[in-house]
């Protein structure tokens, strides 16, 4: 797939902890010049994902406004020790889109009613040190050959289905999924050799 | 051997988006419930967010960042209704706020709205509207009790959230996924001690036995 040579690079480690205190400000003190900022970085990169998944460009903007809106009305459950903000956020754009294309659905319950809020935090932590498991999980996947990152990209950040892969890759549809099956061994298998599973 | 299979590569059967709605909320319930699906989705959802990091820049317009203040600014003056979520609260609310996300959200939906079914003795059923074109359910299934024969026209998977159940594949247990493959019959029983919890994904609709399952079965045998 053709890669756009003026395209951003992948943030440096200093900018993602410091995209992670922006998100810690805004869940915190509510704080717009701290959200400003996040706006700035993501609102034109999910933009530009939701055009690249088909949507025009006043599709694109609206639903890009409403992924930053949730991530203002979500920022208490972002939690630095479980994903960088670019997982988090990437996670609410893809979840997003779909609900553009949904009947809408009018709950009698407010799900985010204080009241029904979880009072935990999310999934427990298994004991190691946040930074060493991003470390750990980063340095898995760096060893994952570049082709099975592709498909795995294809897959879960682009949502291609496995004829549509296979269509595009010119590939038979049983060796998509087989090539999958294999990168996810890989990837068990490195994390456990890394000791982040 | 049962139990050990993942959402993410299972789904791999299904003809489904990993964008799905009903996907995403089988591979997240999943993690949530074990860490080592929780360590391959998160190894995954990095490549997600790298990947977000590096898409090309498209300007969003002038105005967009008030207009996603207002619309902040309209939320938080909007009027909530908290008496309304005390009158549903009980027992029943109690067990599914103790569903792990993002299923529990989808449960609280649900719940207020077409709500339970009841499908059987110590069996109830609820549809999950996902947004997704597979079938999904929420099934409480009572120790000792079953769910019903299915025949299914396509692959089934279904998630332990609470308790276990056991079926002629095996036993199954919190976080665990067994996959129905098209044509099998499978009929899970819940273990003793704890009511079972269990989230439904299946292809197509679903197909019970008895008088007009049989009928149906008559006309699309393979």
């Amino acid at each position: 797939m053709p890669s756009d040579r003026d395209s951003p690079s992948i943030a440096a480690p200093a900018d993602r902890e410091r995209f992670a205190d922006l998100m810690e400000a805004v869940a915190r003190s509510q704080d717009r010049a701290a959200f400003a900022a996040l706006f700035e970085y993501y609102a034109p990169r999910v933009k530009s994902f939701l055009m690249r998944q088909g949507a025009d460009n006043s599709q694109a903007e609206e639903v890009t406004q409403e992924v930053m809106v949730t991530v203002w009305r979500k920022a208490a459950l972002y939690d630095r020790n479980n994903a960088s903000v670019s997982t988090w956020l990437f996670r609410i754009a893809r979840n997003r889109r779909i609900d553009t294309i949904r009947r809408t659905r009018k709950p009698e319950l407010d799900p985010n009613d204080p009241m029904l809020l979880p009072s935990q935090p999310p999934a427990a932590e298994s004991g190691i040190d946040s930074d060493d498991r991003e470390r750990l999980v980063r340095a898995a996947m760096a060893d994952l050959p570049e082709e099975q990152k592709a498909l795995l990209r294809a897959a879960f950040y682009d949502g291609l289905t496995h004829r549509e892969i296979a269509d595009r890759t010119r590939t038979p549809l049983g060796t998509v999924k087989s090539r999958l099956r294999l990168a996810f061994q890989k990837l068990r298998g490195k994390l456990e050799e890394s000791g982040g599973l | 051997m049962a139990g050990s299979a993942s959402g993410s590569e299972t789904w791999a059967n299904f003809g489904l988006s990993a964008h799905d709605p009903a996907v995403v909320l089988l591979i997240e319930t999943q993690a949530a419930l074990r860490d080592d699906v929780r360590s391959v989705h998160d190894a995954v959802g990095m490549l997600g967010g790298d990947a977000l990091e590096t898409e090309a820049v498209s300007m969003m317009n002038d105005n967009a960042l008030s207009s996603v203040f207002a619309q902040i600014d309209a939320l938080e003056t909007g009027v909530r209704n908290p008496r309304k979520a005390a009158r549903h609260a009980g027992a029943a609310l109690q067990e599914l706020l103790e569903l792990p996300e993002p299923v529990r959200e989808h449960a609280l939906i649900a719940v207020a709205g077409a709500g339970w079914q009841m499908a059987g003795p110590g069996l109830k059923v609820m549809n999950l509207d996902v947004g997704s074109s597979a079938t999904v359910q929420l099934l409480r299934i009572e120790p000792g009790h079953g769910a019903p024969s299915h025949d299914h026209s396509g692959i089934e998977h279904t998630l332990v959230l609470t308790g276990a159940f056991r079926d002629e594949t095996g036993l199954y247990r919190l976080g665990d996924l067994s996959t129905r493959n098209t044509g099998e019959v499978h009929r899970p029983i819940a273990e003793p001690g704890e009511v079972c919890f269990a989230l439904a994904v299946a292809e197509g609709p679903i197909q019970l036995t008895g008088p007009l399952g049989m009928l149906q079965r008559l006309f699309t045998r393979h």
